[in-house]
């Protein structure tokens, strides 16, 4: 479970401040499939990245299964980024210049766990990636690139997946095909985090959490569309 | 231990070109500071062995000096003092409270009066007798000598070796007994090396056994403003190694200087190349050091390519280096290359890589991979 309380994400440039998130308390159960959307600039990418570890909050408390992640320093807070939690990004986030299974394997690395090739053949075989394992990232196209992301988010099992506009540089088709990765890994008892401004993409999830200004003005639950 | 190494080899693979460049650039350097450092070792044991080989005395004049003056620099030796035409000799051995051993030569006329102790023998030529009750020693005790078997000695030695009349002496195998004590001029060799203090003597002449110690005491003195003189030929072949080893350690210095910063370039270039590869580590749980020590990994082992290489290269640098210090000091010689420099300066390196590296994980220490995404 992720829980917030009172988390508040302040910038502060020269004398103006700037509130990215203002007092925001949420609770995300395990093996929920949220969606977090809003506008531009509303703070929706601020909330995930502090939920992710990615980022600390100015006030109030962050607890991940229980655990004050506000309370870790940096070193620890990599351990449990590593061992709990898978990231997609809008950009993908790749090595252009390493092969699909050098950027896999990354996490196993970091884990300790080198060259488990069935580990990493496994992961890209779930993804429909296994035939371009060899491939160099900067051959692949957007929607390769986004599925090769995705197999490095699970290759360590995490508990958490976070998405950050995980679409956002895809076709309606290649959006289409990750968006049912992720409802598949949901499916296999994921929680899934996704950040989207595409209120389609949003359908997926079971629950929308709509934030604006900082705040969370809309928390609902809906029925996920299916694919 | 074993991720830094796996991480390190694949950057290791894509960064090919910049690694083999800057791997060539650190042997070039390498190779020159080995062979610096190797000919300077070399070098001043060369000359030292070269001038002790050459020259059967070497000595130190000082001077215009009181003996307890230069006394430290002398511990140990042999030397002679001046004063007013007489010549003293003496080992100087710790002259703080302990006994040593003194001879005294001095020439009147024909007459040569040589008194030497060493705590033990006292001798007196029957000129040199008949020329001290001529010349009005005063008899403090006793009578002079009759008989071969019988001695007369100083008041210095007397209280030296705390000898009273009619004490036998045990001298170079025979037995003398003590018949008379005479009053010692000032300027006895016992006086001289503890008294001294405030007597300044025409000039002090240090025997040494090696031109290293001649050099270390020649520097020494000069450096405190004594007038100090050595052979010219050892002074000029001491003098030239002076400057060449000062100009070899500077060498040594700029050329180190270097090859910290090629070190220290070598770190910001991989921060900056890898920016985007080292966020996305970060983001996938790698801490600050784990990134510092992939790349930490990759610079010790182009060091150490390097060292290996510049090791064989500094032998033929080596060679001409010596070439020049032929030419500058006038004398062949070997410099043989020190295969213990290499490793040395090695282990110096890694200590200020490791220190570089630790300074940039600590620089770049942050708990928002987040704005570092951003930024990238």
């Amino acid at each position: 479970m992720i829980k917030l309380e009172n988390v508040t994400k302040k910038y502060v440039s020269g004398k103006a401040e700037f509130y990215a998130l203002n007092g925001v308390s949420v609770k995300i159960q395990t093996g929920e499939f949220v969606a977090v959307t809003g506008k531009s600039g509303s703070g929706k990418s601020t909330l995930l990245n502090i939920m992710g570890t990615l980022d600390t909050a100015t006030q109030g408390s962050v607890f991940i299964d229980g655990v004050n992640t506000c309370a870790m320093d940096a070193g620890k807070l990599a351990a449990f980024r590593r061992d709990k939690m898978g990231f997609v990004f809008q950009s993908y986030y790749l090595e252009n210049e390493y092969s699909v299974k050098e950027n896999v394997e990354i996490p196993l690395i970091l884990c300790g766990r080198y060259s488990d090739k069935k580990r990493v053949l496994s992961v890209l075989e779930k993804v429909g990636m296994d035939h371009k394992y060899k491939e160099k990232v900067k051959n692949l196209s957007g929607g390769e690139k986004q599925r090769a992301a995705i197999a490095r988010a699970i290759v360590n099992n995490p508990d958490y997946i976070f998405a950050d506009e995980p679409c956002g540089n895809l076709d309606s088709a290649n959006s289409l095909n990750i968006m049912q990765l992720l409802k598949d890994l949901h499916s296999g008892g994921k929680t899934v985090i996704m950040v989207t401004h595409d209120n389609k993409d949003a359908l997926f999830a079971q629950r929308i959490i709509t934030i604006g200004d900082g705040k969370i003005i809309n928390d609902e639950s809906v029925a996920p569309c299916k694919a | 231990m074993m991720k830094v190494l796996h991480l390190a080899k694949r950057e290791l693979k894509l960064l090919k070109k910049t690694v083999i460049i800057i791997t060539l650039i650190l042997t070039v350097f390498l190779s020159a500071l080995f062979g610096v450092i190797s000919v300077q070792a070399d070098l001043t044991q060369n000359i030292y062995d070269y001038i002790d080989s050459s020259y059967t005395q070497l000595c130190l004049d000082v001077k215009s000096a009181s003996l307890s003056g230069v006394q430290q620099q002398f511990d140990g030796l042999f030397v002679t003092a001046q004063k007013d035409g007489i010549t003293r000799n003496a080992v100087i051995t710790n002259a703080y409270g302990t006994v040593f051993n003194t001879s005294q030569t001095s020439v009147t006329g024909d007459t040569t009066t040589i008194t030497n102790y060493n705590g033990a023998v006292i001798c007196l030529n029957e000129c040199t007798l008949q020329s001290l009750q001529n010349y009005s020693y005063t008899l403090l005790q006793g009578d002079w000598v009759a008989a071969e078997n019988e001695i007369c000695i100083s008041s210095c030695i007397a209280g030296c070796l705390n000898a009273a009349i009619g004490d036998a002496l045990y001298i170079d195998g025979g037995t003398y007994t003590v018949t008379g004590i005479y009053s010692a001029t000032a300027y006895g060799c016992h006086y001289l090396v503890t008294v001294s203090g405030d007597m300044v003597l025409d000039k002090i002449t240090a025997y040494f056994y090696s031109s290293k110690d001649l050099y270390t005491a020649y520097s020494k003195l000069t450096a405190k403003g004594f007038t100090a003189e050595m052979p010219f030929a050892v002074s000029n072949y001491l003098d030239n190694l002076y400057t060449v080893k000062w100009f070899l350690t500077a060498c040594a210095v700029l050329v180190f200087i270097v090859v910290i910063a090629v070190l220290y370039s070598l770190t910001s270039i991989f921060y900056r190349q890898r920016k985007g590869y080292i966020c996305r580590l970060k983001l996938l749980g790698a801490t600050n050091f784990t990134v510092a020590a992939v790349y930490c990994g990759i610079a010790i082992f182009m060091l150490a390519v390097s060292a290996v290489t510049a090791a064989a290269l500094a032998v033929l640098f080596n060679r001409y280096i010596m070439g020049i210090c032929e030419n500058l000091l006038g004398i062949a010689f070997e410099a043989h290359f020190n295969f213990a420099v290499p490793a040395a300066v090695f282990a110096v390196l890694v200590a200020v890589v490791l220190v570089i590296y630790i300074l940039f994980a600590r620089k770049t220490k942050t708990t928002s991979v987040a704005q570092e995404i951003r930024y990238e």
